[in-house]
C-alpha cells in the first residue's frame, strides 16, 4: 500500500479532506444548517428571521463568523492563558474530526458502500469517545476561564453530560447490534438491506437519540449551561473575538455532525430511491450511482436532504420548548431516559433473539 | 483598504451583537426594547441579536439615567466590551437624565459617563422608534466604515390627503 502511494494519490487524498467531503464542505455545511435552524426557529415565532444579507439573509451566519474574527481579542487577568486560548482551538479540531467519519460519498471504491474519510473497523466507538471529550473540553473552557459564571456553567455542562452520555450511547448501539457491526459504513449497508419488522426497532432509539442529542449540543430544553439570563452564556461568557468565532463554528460543525450521524445510523444514510422495491431503482440506478460520478452529486444531496429534515426537527425542539432547570433535567434524565434506553436494549434483544425467530421473520 | 478588511467592515454592519444594560431604569424602555425584538418589529432582520455578555457584543444599548451608584459600573462594563463597540441611549432617560434629571443621585444621560453614539428619545420610545434608531445606526456605520450601499434609495415624499382619499389612512 505505502510503496503504491504516490505524489498524485497524496494530493488528491489532500484534496478529498481539505475541499470536498473534508473541511471546506463541512463548514460550508455549518453555516448553511445554522442559517436554517435560525429562519426556522424564527418562522416557528412568528418572525422573520434574517433578511438582509444575502438571499433571505443566508449569509447571516457567514458574516458573524467574520464579524467575530475581526473584533478585539480580550483574555482575562486571571485566566490561564495558554489553556484559554487552546479551548476554541481544540474544540474546532475535535468537531471538524468527528464529521470526518460521517459518510457522504464512496471515499474507498474498493470497499461496498459509502465510507466518510476515516474509517475503519469500530470507529463507532471512537466516535463517542471523541463526543464525550469534546464536552469534557467545554468544561474546561468555563474552569480556565476562571470566572464564576463561567464555572457554573462548566458545572451544570457536567450535569448534563452525566445525565445524557448513557441514553445517547444505548441508541446510538441499537443499529450496531441489529446489523453486528460497530463500523459506521457496514452498519449502513446492513441497514439498506434490513427486512421492516427490524427496521421498525429503529424508532424508539431515533427519538431517544434525538433527545439526548439535542442535550449534546446544549440547544433549548437543555440549554441551563448557557442560560443567557441567569448565568450569562455559562462557560462561553469570557470568550470574545477570535475565540468566539471558533467556538460558534464549533458548535455549528457539531449541529452538523448530529444531523449527519442521525442520517447514517437511523435514517439510513444517503440512499433515498434505492430504497423503493422496484429493479430499475434497487439495482439499475443503485448500479449506476455506486459506479459514475453522478453517485457524488446524487449522494451528496441526499444527504443534504435528510440532514436538512433532521435539522428542522431539532429547531422545533428548540421552538416548541422552554428552558427546563438543572433538577428536571437530571430528575428526568436518569428516572425517565435512562430506563427507556435500557428497556429498548432489552426490546431489541428479545426482538432480535425470541420473538421474530417464532414469527419466522429474518434479518 | 484591503479586500479582507473591507469584507469585515460589512460583516460589522451586517451582524450587530446587543447588550442590553439597565443603569436605574423604570422597566418601560426594556420592555420595548424586548418588543423590538419580537415578532411585529423583528430586530433579527438586520442580523441583530441579544448576547447575555458584554463580552460577546458589538453594541451597548441603555436604558435609565445614570445613578452615581451605577457609574463605575457601567463604566466597567463598558470596558469590557471588545473593540470596536457603539453605545445606544434608550430612552429620554438615558438621553439626558428625563425627569430625574437634576436629582440629588442623579449624573445625567449616559453620555456623562460613557461615549454615546446614538440617541432614541421618547418615554418609552415606541419599538418603531427603536428599530429606526437601529437602522440609523447601522446606516451610519457602514458610511463611518466606507461599505454603504452604493445606491441611494429613493425618499419617498408621504402625501396624507392623498392617502386618506385612498383609505390607506384609516386602516
Amino acid at each position: 500500500m505505502m510503496q503504491t502511494l504516490q505524489f498524485l494519490d497524496i494530493l488528491i487524498w489532500g484534496l478529498w479532506v481539505l475541499l470536498f467531503p473534508g473541511i471546506f464542505f463541512i463548514t460550508f455545511l455549518a453555516l448553511l444548517w445554522e442559517w436554517i435552524d435560525r429562519k426556522v426557529y424564527a418562522r416557528l415565532q412568528n418572525r422573520i428571521g434574517p433578511l438582509h444579507t444575502g438571499w433571505q439573509g443566508i449569509l447571516q451566519p457567514l458574516m458573524d463568523f467574520l464579524k467575530l474574527l475581526g473584533k478585539e481579542d480580550l483574555t482575562p487577568k486571571r485566566a490561564d492563558k495558554r489553556s484559554f486560548s487552546a479551548v476554541p482551538v481544540i474544540m474546532l479540531v475535535l468537531s471538524i474530526t468527528l464529521c470526518m467519519f460521517i459518510p457522504i460519498v464512496d471515499m474507498d471504491p474498493s470497499l461496498p458502500g459509502i465510507q466518510g474519510i476515516l474509517s475503519f473497523e469500530g470507529d463507532l466507538i471512537l466516535l463517542l469517545f471523541l463526543s464525550s471529550m469534546l464536552v469534557a473540553v467545554i468544561m474546561l473552557a468555563g474552569y480556565f476561564s476562571s470566572n464564576p459564571f463561567g464555572q457554573v456553567g462548566s458545572a451544570r455542562t457536567g450535569m448534563l453530560l452525566i445525565s445524557f452520555e448513557i441514553p445517547l450511547i444505548a441508541a446510538i448501539v441499537t443499529p450496531a447490534i441489529l446489523t453486528g457491526s460497530l463500523r459506521i459504513s457496514t452498519i449502513m449497508e446492513g441497514l439498506k438491506t434490513l427486512n421492516i419488522p427490524y427496521a421498525l426497532l429503529l424508532i424508539l432509539p431515533l427519538v431517544i437519540f434525538l433527545i439526548s442529542i439535542q442535550a449534546e449540543l446544549e440547544r433549548i430544553p437543555f440549554d441551563v449551561s448557557h442560560a443567557e439570563t441567569e448565568i450569562v452564556h455559562g462557560w462561553q461568557v469570557e470568550f470574545s473575538g477570535k475565540k468566539l468565532a471558533l467556538i460558534h463554528m464549533a458548535e455549528d460543525i457539531m449541529l452538523v455532525f448530529a444531523a449527519g450521524i442521525t442520517t447514517s445510523l437511523f435514517l439510513g444514510g444517503p440512499y433515498l430511491l434505492e430504497f423503493i422495491p422496484l429493479d430499475v431503482f434497487s439495482v439499475t440506478f443503485a448500479t449506476l450511482m455506486q459506479t459514475s460520478w453522478i453517485g457524488w452529486v446524487y449522494y451528496t444531496l441526499v444527504f443534504m436532504f435528510k440532514s436538512i429534515i433532521v435539522v428542522m426537527i431539532l429547531s422545533n425542539m428548540r421552538t416548541a420548548f422552554a428552558r427546563w432547570r438543572i433538577d428536571q433535567i437530571v430528575h428526568y434524565g436518569w428516572k425517565f431516559m435512562v430506563p427507556l434506553a435500557l428497556v429498548n436494549l432489552l426490546l431489541v434483544q428479545l426482538a432480535i433473539v425470541y420473538i421474530f425467530p417464532i414469527l419466522g421473520v429474518i434479518v | 483598504m484591503g479586500f479582507l478588511q473591507k469584507l469585515i467592515n460589512k460583516a460589522r454592519v451586517k451582524s450587530p451583537y446587543v447588550f442590553h444594560f439597565n443603569s436605574g431604569s423604570c422597566n418601560g424602555c426594556d420592555i420595548e426594547i424586548l418588543a423590538a425584538l419580537m415578532p411585529r418589529l423583528d430586530l433579527e432582520r438586520f442580523g441583530v441579536k441579544l448576547v447575555g455578555s458584554p463580552r460577546h457584543a458589538d453594541i451597548m444599548l441603555i436604558t435609565g439615567p445614570v445613578t452615581e451608584q451605577i457609574r463605575p459600573r457601567l463604566q466597567r462594563i463598558y470596558e469590557q466590551m471588545a473593540e470596536p463597540k457603539f453605545v445606544v441611549a434608550v430612552g429620554s432617560c438615558a438621553c439626558s437624565g428625563g425627569v430625574f434629571r437634576g436629582g440629588y443621585n442623579v449624573l445625567g444621560g449616559v453620555d456623562q459617563a460613557i461615549p454615546v453614539t446614538a440617541y432614541i428619545p421618547g418615554c418609552p420610545p415606541k419599538p418603531t422608534a427603536i428599530t429606526f434608531g437601529a437602522y440609523k445606526l447601522l446606516e451610519v456605520l457602514s458610511k463611518a466604515f466606507g461599505v454603504a450601499e452604493k445606491k441611494e434609495k429613493e425618499e419617498v415624499p408621504f402625501d396624507i390627503t392623498a392617502a386618506q382619499s385612498e383609505g390607506v389612512a384609516e386602516t
